[in-house]
């Protein structure tokens, strides 16, 4: 590639021994703590990798504290918890009226919850983006969690009805929303694909799925990691990424072995794996005007990440 | 002496080049044309990330929210300590490397090692200080949950021959268990203990059996799983793991969990095969003691051990289900050295029933069945 500019890229930098001694510590407060020093443990960890992770040579920085984690954590926890209650009293009324309708309201829970992941996962990106920095600018996630709840649970209905053949045009409403929502400064994030485009490459995967068992989907994966990158940009800045899907398959495979035969104890090493892999194959062409980026003045979340976390579904 | 640096303001993506100096009270920031840009008094400096080993160092000043300067050379952190000994906040000093994750390393595998060895241990005790009562009623709510789904069946006469059987046999041993012994229709080869004396036998293993012996085989190895309790230390063995991963491993991600967890079947398989032979060792006990012929166990394994699913297939999703959840409850893996270890011990001469009683159990499913 001709463009290919070696110095304008993503690295990580992080070593996995030193994120292993991170873990271990964090595993070892667990168990002191019963687990409440989680929180605390994964803004530690993530202050390292932020630290350890570099675009065009300059690192990025994470300004979360553990105790919004554990406040946000609390706040989701009444609120699922208020929930679960709510439902539980609510069967045991409706079941001495009709035992039919205790299935309504199983259904309604279930909905109510599912709801709640879409909006756990937006709220997720909201918080983690606002205490990310890059050469003293913050990112920032606008929108709604609820706006994206609600596409989340529509395209994932149509999925279901569609047998799952849906499922790159909901990828794409859902990135639609949370890219073009995601600013670094002043500068918003474009990304102009379309899910007609990505769903040309979904087809033959989705018809191979079962002959190949499920491995074709990694080829989608890649295909879809590929498609995002190049149509998306900040400013003049183009992305870029030469993943393959055997590549995918291959890091995936690897990471769940090492995961399954140490009982976990190789998490560490799993994230510095994935997150060498993801930034050596994503490249940029073009600069940035960074005189013209300023700081992001918004209102920034106060607590952190709750839901996904209750849900157990957050990362890192 | 001068470093090199570089200073974002914290208001715009920009950042301009600095030669740092350190002065007696303050760093010193100059430009590229050596005059003196701005002074940052040592009071109030932060490097807040400077704990990592092999960075660039970033610095931040209290008075100076949002900007930062970036300094690539090691050495100015070493020379800035010198004069600012709270630069790296209150973190620690870090130790070597090695000697400190080969430390917390073994303190770390030392704790879950523990765990993993102490909890099968713990759970015997504590399965032992759980009366008797709470076991019949977590037994009872067990059994309404998943095995009533199945009709019973109740032909009087089999029933009362089981019956017979169950009483032989307890009569051979003290133990404070009250058994309820049930035949369910269920083509699955197969019988399990709940808590609490519960024992359900599916009609599929009635009808596999070819002597009353091999049902009472499977009786008194069942009886015995319930006279060392394994249900109930099971449950509070699996709980235990259960807790333990979750302390341990919660929180990172569902997939470092996931990881764990398939681990921990593995972990869990094992035990409930310890927990096997122990109850064939004490089944084919209380079968001498019985004077019931013990090789009907051993029979009834030698036939099954190649087909160990003895699942019969063709029925429907739900049964399935169910069957899958009831074999997790309770896994009965037949092999070659299981057998070997039983045939020895066998004493025992007698019949277990009358031809007119094993006529009556093998057809306890013919009447209608209840319907729950």
């Amino acid at each position: 590639m001709l463009l290919y500019n070696p110095v304008r890229r993503f690295r990580c930098h992080a070593d996995s021994r030193e994120l292993f001694g991170l873990f271990l510590t964090t595993v070892l407060y667990n168990i002191l703590t019963l687990g409440a020093y989680r929180f605390w443990g994964k803004t530690l960890t993530r202050q390292y990798l932020w630290s350890h992770a570099s675009f065009d040579e300059e690192r990025f920085e994470y300004t979360g504290q553990g105790k919004e984690l554990f406040l946000g954590f609390l706040r989701a926890l009444t609120v699922t918890g208020g929930l679960i209650t709510f439902s539980q009293l609510a069967s045991r009324a409706v079941v001495s009226i009709d035992p039919q309708l205790e299935f309504l309201v199983r259904i309604t829970f279930t909905y109510v919850m599912y709801i709640l992941i879409g909006v756990g996962t937006y709220s997720a990106r909201q918080y983690l983006l606002s205490r990310t920095r890059w050469r003293g600018i913050r990112f920032a996630q606008s929108g709604t969690a609820a706006a994206y709840a609600k596409t989340w649970v529509s395209t994932q209905g149509i999925n279901v009805l569609t047998l799952g053949l849906y499922t790159p045009f909901m990828r794409h409403h859902l990135l639609n929303y949370t890219l073009n929502n995601t600013w670094f400064g002043s500068e918003r994030v474009v990304y102009d694909g379309k899910g007609k485009e990505l769903f040309a490459y979904f087809f033959k995967p989705y018809l191979l799925l079962i002959p190949t068992l499920g491995m074709s989907w990694f080829w989608y994966r890649a295909a879809e990691y590929r498609y995002i990158a190049e149509h998306t940009q900040l400013q003049e800045v183009h992305f870029r990424s030469t993943i393959s899907g055997r590549e995918l398959l291959r890091l995936t495979i690897e990471n769940w072995l090492l995961l399954i035969f140490t009982l976990g104890l190789a998490y560490p090493l799993v994230v510095v794996r994935r997150a060498h892999t993801l930034s050596t194959y994503l490249h940029t062409d073009g600069d940035f005007e960074y005189a013209l980026i300023l700081q992001n003045y918004q209102d920034v979340p106060v607590t952190g990440e709750g839901l996904i976390g209750v849900f157990g579904m957050g990362s890192v | 002496m001068l470093f090199s640096s570089f200073l974002t303001d914290g208001h715009t993506a920009e950042r301009r080049a600095f030669q740092v100096a350190l002065g007696t009270r303050e760093l010193r920031l100059f430009d590229e044309h050596g005059l003196l840009i701005d002074e940052w008094s040592y009071i109030g400096l932060q490097a807040p990330d400077a704990l990592y080993s092999g960075l660039p160092i970033r610095i931040t000043h209290y008075e100076r929210k949002g900007a930062c300067l970036t300094v690539g050379d090691q050495r100015f952190l070493a020379l800035l300590e010198r004069v600012v000994p709270h630069v790296r906040g209150n973190k620690q000093q870090r130790h070597s490397t090695t000697a400190w994750l080969l430390g917390w390393g073994m303190a770390v595998m030392a704790t879950v090692c523990g765990l993993f060895w102490g909890i099968p241990r713990l759970t015997d005790p504590l399965a032992h200080v759980v009366p008797m009562k709470w076991e019949v009623v977590l037994g009872q709510h067990i059994n309404e949950t998943f095995v009533q789904k199945t009709p019973m069946c109740r032909g009087e006469a089999g029933q009362a021959a089981l019956q017979l059987l169950t009483d032989r046999l307890v009569a051979t041993t003290p133990t404070a268990v009250p058994f309820t012994v049930r035949v369910h229709q269920s083509p699955v080869v197969n019988a399990f203990a709940l808590p609490g004396g519960h024992i359900v036998v599916f009609q599929g293993l009635v009808t596999a059996a070819q002597s009353p012996e091999e049902v009472a085989g499977v009786l008194a190895h069942e009886m015995a799983h319930q006279i060392q309790r394994h249900p109930m230390r099971g449950l509070i063995h699996a709980m235990g793991l259960r807790v333990i991963s979750g302390v341990v491993l919660g929180g990172f991600s569902a997939a470092a969990a996931s990881g764990a967890h398939l681990g921990e079947v593995l972990f869990t398989l094992s035990y409930s095969r310890e927990n096997e032979t122990e109850a064939d060792q004490i089944g084919i006990k209380m079968l001498n003691k019985a004077n019931i012929r013990g090789d009907g166990l051993v029979e009834f394994f030698t036939r099954y051990q190649d087909d160990s699913a003895t699942i019969s297939s063709g029925h429907g999703a739900k049964d399935l289900m169910q069957e899958r959840l009831l074999s997790f409850l309770s896994t009965h893996p037949p092999g070659k050295e299981r057998i070997a270890s039983i045939r020895p011990l066998v004493q025992g001469k007698g019949d277990a029933l009358t031809a007119k009683q094993w006529k009556a159990l093998r057809t306890i499913c013919d009447e209608d069945p209840v319907k729950n």
